[in-house]
């Protein structure tokens, strides 16, 4: 069940995806963030279980920037549907605005993190470097909504990374959102064989690092998963 | 804002239904918490709950066996439907308000 209102925003929403696509853009970039719900929510049969809160980013990631070869002219794409270029004189990073709609383009943190702007000549873009983005091609899955289909992160992969973010996050309204998506979503992928086989195998992609903070947050903020991926 | 609007309708009506959903399954979770009583190198295992004003206690089990264990979970999620249903709720309460402040706004 969904209102018309929101029915729009969707809309505005695919109309930026479709035109990336058009472009040949969008096979460079995955879609994360919170706009990933839409599409785990149509994948389980719009499940009520699912939180449909999103905010107004979209987050596009580029996994790999210096590796793209295929050539598109993403701003102007976004220039022909209103949106609006801002660049941060600080950093370099370029973001795209309209109303509603904010556009960001990220990538993987890797290393000792000192690379936190890229430009991705082939797109004309720049992409903004954050942590816990490292997704391997298998850890990405197509998923269609609305008869649109994009590449989005592996729903437990996501979860699990939602938990390990919200830890790590200083905006407390932001902490909490996170928190909330992961432990409602961690609720909803338990409840299926699949699911915990899914979950199981998300907490074995995780670094030794990333697996040891996951248990110390989920021991207190999400039990019944905690007892999941560490029963044998 | 018309985004933040539009999802929070959407969220307004998916929340109503996760209220069905949570009431319905928290029915078929137990009720109560556990009381381990230690005798000799054993430790036996009770649910103690609430039964209108009585106060009833049922042998579950020696802990680690089979029987512990799966109740012990299923009381861990009836906490967690607990939560979801309680946060579900404070949520619509505030949806409702900022319905009514744009409505006079």
């Amino acid at each position: 069940m969904r209102n018309e209102k929101a029915e729009l925003d969707v809309e505005m929403f695919l109309s930026v995806l479709r035109a990336l696509e058009e472009s040949g853009a969008l096979r460079e970039l995955v879609l994360i963030g919170s706009w990933c719900l839409l599409f785990y929510k149509a994948h389980y049969g719009d499940s009520d279980l699912i939180p449909a809160v999103r905010t107004s980013d979209v987050d596009l990631l580029v996994p790999w920037p210096k590796r793209v070869r295929r050539q598109a002219d993403v701003p102007a794409v976004l220039a022909s549907l209103g949106f609006m270029e801002t660049t941060s004189f600080l950093t370099g990073y370029t973001k795209f605005e309209r109303g509603d709609l904010v556009v960001e383009f990220l990538m993987p943190l890797r290393g000792d993190g000192r690379e936190q702007v890229v430009t991705v000549k082939p797109l004309k873009i720049t992409t903004q470097g954050l942590r816990h983005l490292d997704y391997q091609d298998d850890e990405l899955v197509p998923m269609s909504c609305h008869g649109f289909t994009v590449r989005v992160p592996r729903p437990e992969l996501y979860t699990l990374f939602k938990f390990i973010v919200h830890a790590e996050r200083k905006n407390p309204v932001k902490q909490v959102k996170d928190l909330a998506t992961a432990q409602r979503l961690s609720d909803f992928l338990r409840k299926s064989e699949e699911g915990r086989r899914g979950l199981r195998w998300a907490y074995s992609r995780l670094t030794k690092k990333q697996q040891k903070a996951l248990l110390a947050i989920v021991k207190d903020k999400d039990p019944l998963l905690h007892l999941h991926l560490t029963e044998a | 804002m018309s985004i933040l609007f539009g999802v929070m309708e959407e969220e307004e009506e998916r929340l109503k239904q996760v209220l069905l959903l949570y009431g319905e399954r928290l029915e078929k979770l137990p009720k109560g918490s556990l009381r381990l009583r230690r005798r000799g190198d054993k430790t036996y295992v009770y649910l103690q709950y609430r039964d209108g004003k009585r106060v009833r206690t049922r042998y579950v089990g020696i802990e680690g066996t089979s029987e512990v264990k799966a109740l012990r979970k299923q009381l861990m999620e009836r906490k967690a439907v607990l939560g979801f249903l309680r946060s579900a709720k404070t949520d619509l309460r505030i949806l409702a308000r900022v319905r009514r402040a744009k409505r006079k706004g």
